[in-house]
């Protein structure tokens, strides 16, 4: 059977972030990389640090929809995809299956 | 200078004329007393001396570069100190950019090499800002401002002339040709900005500068973001001091005002926008 994935914060101890207007840097104490990310990238890292144990992808779409207004699921469920692979590859954000 | 204290040896005349021209206003230590970097500039060899002249700079005896030739000696003095500072002064994040004093503010102009920072900064100066640093923002660690280190103002290439001509009284040195960089030449920096060496200020604007010949004279919003990573890119120590390094950063956008700033090589222009700049802070 497989499970539902989830998406999470790979260690959110490690994680510093600080935002100006819809822009956030976060330092990852784990590489010791800073970077510069795209506000949508950046609602996604912050809904995730809310939740440490992490967000199935349905419900990472409403929690981000929630902090930037956009309520409608299928209109942001690619972008916050797009969001979640580029945090992956930045070693910000892991998979893991329930 | 500023919080570092340089032993400087060397037998060359030259060297020892460009330190009376351009450090005329810093203090002196007392023979005995400690020294942060004791340098020396002098040939590697007695024959070095004589044939096909070259110098090195030393920290405590051992060199640092490759020789260079004898009539860039103060200028390899120079680098060499710039390299004590960005390697060995890690109680403070170090920043690589030109910082100016107005109202009691610090302007950061954080810059790769041939971005027009050094002509900028000594534009600025020329016109009443008071000079902490041509090359290096030392940011304090436990207080987040900015210590001044004002030492003479590196020149380069055309700039040189463009100098000469805007500030004809500034007390520039001899032209060396044909080093790493071009041509280049020293500027004294003011008495005023050496007496008040001593004197941190927070910085209160960051401005990345673009110089492209011919272009309009222009200040630009830049996002906080934008101009962070221009900090984290130019901090010579950035990686060492981590997190930290991170949330000093972090607070020193917050205080400021963040602009890029392109121009064409109208050092009027230039100075009247950092002065409305200042002005209306």
């Amino acid at each position: 059977m497989t499970g539902t994935p989830s998406w999470r914060v790979v260690a959110c101890e490690a994680i510093a972030v600080r935002e100006w207007d819809e822009e956030l840097v976060v330092y990852n104490d784990l590489d010791g990389a800073t970077h510069h990310l795209a506000p949508l990238g950046g609602k996604v890292l912050l809904a995730l640090l809310e939740r440490p144990s992490g967000f199935d992808a349905s419900d990472l779409t409403a929690r981000v929809g929630m902090l930037i207004g956009i309520d409608e699921a299928d209109v942001l469920a690619p972008v916050v995809d797009e969001a979640l692979d580029e945090l992956v590859r930045l070693d910000l954000v892991t998979q893991v299956a329930d | 200078m500023g919080p570092i204290v340089a032993r400087i040896r060397s037998p060359l005349a030259p060297v020892h004329a460009a330190i009376a021209r351009h450090y005329a206003a810093h203090e002196v230590a007392d023979d005995g007393q400690f020294s942060d970097f004791p340098v020396t500039v002098a040939p590697p060899s007695l024959a070095r001396r004589f044939i096909r002249p070259t110098v090195t700079f030393r920290l405590d005896d051992a060199p640092v570069f490759q020789p260079l030739p004898a009539e860039q000696a103060f200028a390899l003095l120079e680098w060499g100190l710039n390299w004590c500072i960005a390697t060995q002064c890690h109680q403070y994040l170090i920043i690589h950019s030109a910082v100016l004093e107005r109202h009691g503010h610090a302007l950061l102009l954080p810059a790769p090499p041939a971005s027009g920072k050094s002509t900028l900064c000594a534009a600025l100066v020329a016109r009443g800002w008071r000079l902490l640093s041509d090359e290096m923002a030392l940011v304090a660690l436990d207080r987040g401002d900015v210590t001044p280190i004002p030492r003479a103002i590196g020149l380069k290439n055309d700039s040189i002339d463009v100098i000469r001509r805007f500030w004809p009284d500034a007390a520039i040195g001899t032209v060396v040709e044909k080093t790493l960089k071009g041509s280049v030449a020293h500027a004294r920096p003011p008495a005023e900005s050496v007496a008040r060496q001593h004197e941190a200020v927070r910085a209160r604007w960051i401005v990345l500068p673009h110089y492209a010949k011919g272009a309009p004279t222009a200040l630009e919003p830049l996002s906080r973001g934008a101009a962070f990573m221009r900090l984290v890119d130019c901090a010579f120590n950035y990686a060492m001091h981590g997190r930290r390094g991170f949330e000093l950063l972090a607070t020193v956008i917050d205080a400021a005002q963040c602009h890029s700033f392109s121009y064409g090589g109208d050092l009027d222009a230039a100075v009247r926008t950092f002065d409305a700049l200042a002005e209306a802070s």
